[in-house]
């Protein structure tokens, strides 16, 4: 079989020996319009049990990039595996271990009660009808959304909508989650919880996450590494999100603003040379604030 | 067009007609379509389509929706009947067949969840055609949905308001838009469909009866009709002067159930 791995650039910082669940490298694809999407620059490579965010602005490439990772496009040069597979081709092989809500969940929800939308998946893997209410009964409490088990997904707001299919796709038991713009719709509370779910996830189960998101204070609250792709498809720039969010040269020529706290902590900057340097989360931020404060009184 | 409306009926009425096995409701309203399709007489057909009019009161469904829904072929058979009928009674009986099919239909889909409608199909049918039919049901109320926001969209920005003409050509160019659509929707919703697991059959459970009583009857009206329908072709000449008998047992059934439905509300409201 031809080895897909890519001679450099497929290693995780920390552990060498990680395994590469998903790893892209140069994949184009060209559009029926003729406009083509060419995911290059730097490899995307999304480690086992890590969570990792894709940054861009509209229009660069990101749910192009998602919809190689499922297999719904093939890439007409480049490199695409999941598990070791090309998706394209094997999908079959994969799926059930592949979690997926897509951006418009309205369409994703098919059946007529919540509780039948969750078992949509199980069921069609052929999973005993007793496994199956396991398994939903297990992702609906995950969610907190036991209490509309009964209800038509229809009905439900966006962001209830939003935690149905990702209790679909929790309900597969997966161990890559692909999620796009999860945290849409969803007020402060049910964010978080979200935010607290997929961290549970991936540190105690070992799911990979890959998600792409607007919701930039989310990156730091969430990911172990971010990705930003700039106008095109180029991967431009990758690391953690405090490397990211320090590159601010490349976060403008994608046109993406830095989370609020990295900004206020570099005006902080700017008017006294003495303010900490920047923090993304606002436990560190306080804790930032309080010592330069101390400093400051002392100094007085 | 709502979907909504229909799925929230379907799942969560709790009348017997719910209750009921959804293969013998399928089965039911095959034996009433096909009654519809082997009648030859105006007033069976109608008694038959009062009949299911009633087994929809008695089941709780909201019946403005419930009409215009089944209402819908009415429009079709009628300028099928205009250009084809030799007489008004022949484009009535045209007409009232195909309504009375479609209320069959309509009952069956706001007493059952549509994808038990789609799993006893699947027994009959072949896998891909049962599927397909699963799939369209979903597109047409999607796509009635998205070609309403049409609508209002391309008519707010043409200006066309009342103005008959333009408000033509702006529905006109919705229609256009739904068709783009519609490819694009179907490819999504195959995608989705693949993602989530499907590999050739729709894999749905089916739901056992919790009203086995509403079983029998169900069949039992469904072939009482269907019989009635065969005895006024076969013997018609006999029969003829005995029309209004299947009609007129119909139309008092209709009115039992309006009062059963109307005195329980009342009595709910008073409660």
């Amino acid at each position: 079989m031809h080895d897909h791995r890519h001679p450099y650039d497929h290693v995780h910082l920390d552990e060498p020996d990680a395994e590469a669940v998903v790893h892209i490298s140069c994949a184009r694809h060209t559009y029926e319009g003729g406009a083509s999407v060419h995911l290059c620059g730097l490899d995307f490579v999304a480690h086992r049990g890590r969570r990792v965010a894709i940054l861009g602005p509209n229009g660069a490439g990101k749910t192009t990039m998602l919809y190689h990772v499922l297999g719904l496009l093939r890439p007409s040069e480049g490199i695409v595996t999941v598990f070791g597979v090309p998706p394209a081709e094997r999908w079959l092989e994969i799926r059930h271990r592949i979690g997926v809500v897509l951006q418009n969940v309205d369409e994703q929800l098919l059946m007529p009660t919540v509780f039948d939308d969750v078992a949509f998946g199980p069921r069609q893997h052929g999973l005993s009808e007793s496994d199956v209410r396991d398994r939903v009964s297990r992702a609906l409490q995950e969610l907190a959304i036991e209490h509309l088990a009964d209800r038509v997904p229809h009905n439900l707001s966006g962001g209830e909508k939003r935690k149905v299919a990702l209790a679909g796709a929790l309900a597969m038991d997966p161990e890559l989650l692909v999620l796009d713009e999860p945290f849409e719709g969803l007020d402060p509370e049910s964010r978080a919880h979200v935010l607290a779910l997929l961290e549970r996830l991936s540190k105690e189960h070992g799911v990979t996450i890959v998600l792409t998101t607007h919701d930039i204070d989310a990156v730091p609250e969430f990911a172990d590494y971010a990705y930003v792709l700039a106008p095109g498809g180029t991967i431009a720039v990758r690391g953690t999100p405090e490397e990211v969010f320090a590159n601010a040269s490349a976060l403008r020529a994608s046109n993406i603003r830095p989370p609020i706290l990295a900004e206020l902590f570099e005006r902080l900057r700017g008017e006294a040379p003495d303010a900490p340097e920047p923090v993304l989360t606002v436990e560190d931020a306080a804790r930032a604030l309080e010592r330069w404060r101390r400093t400051a009184s002392r100094g007085a | 067009m709502d979907v909504r409306l229909v799925d929230t009926v379907a799942t969560s009425g709790s009348s017997p007609l719910h209750r009921a096995s959804p293969r013998t409701k399928a089965a039911a309203a095959a034996l009433v379509i096909a009654s519809a399709a082997v009648t030859t007489n105006l007033f069976v057909c109608t008694g038959v389509a009062l009949a299911v009019v009633a087994a929809a009161v008695l089941s709780r469904i909201p019946l403005r929706p419930y009409l215009s829904l089944a209402g819908y072929p009415a429009v079709f058979a009628a300028l099928f009947a205009w250009a084809s009928a030799p007489d008004a009674l022949s484009g009535a009986l045209i007409v009232s067949k195909a309504v009375t099919a479609a209320l069959a239909v309509v009952l069956l889909l706001f007493t059952t969840p549509y994808p038990q409608v789609f799993a006893s199909l699947q027994r009959t049918l072949p896998g891909l055609v049962g599927d397909a039919l699963f799939m369209t049901y979903r597109a047409i109320f999607v796509l009635g949905e998205k070609l309403d926001d049409l609508i209002v969209a391309a008519r707010l920005r043409s200006g066309a308001g009342r103005h008959p003409i333009r408000s033509a050509r702006a529905t006109v160019r919705a229609l256009g838009n739904l068709v783009l659509y519609a490819f694009d929707l179907a490819q999504r919703e195959y995608d989705i469909l693949a993602l989530r697991g499907y590999s050739g059959r729709l894999a749905v459970p089916v739901r056992r009866s919790a009203a086995p009583a509403v079983d029998a009857l169900a069949l039992a009206a469904g072939t009482a009709a269907l019989a009635a329908a065969l005895a006024w072709r076969v013997a018609w000449r006999d029969l003829l002067p005995y029309s209004w008998m299947p009609l007129a047992a119909a139309a008092a059934l209709l009115v039992a159930a309006l009062v059963v439905r109307f005195a329980r509300s009342g009595g709910t409201r008073h409660a």
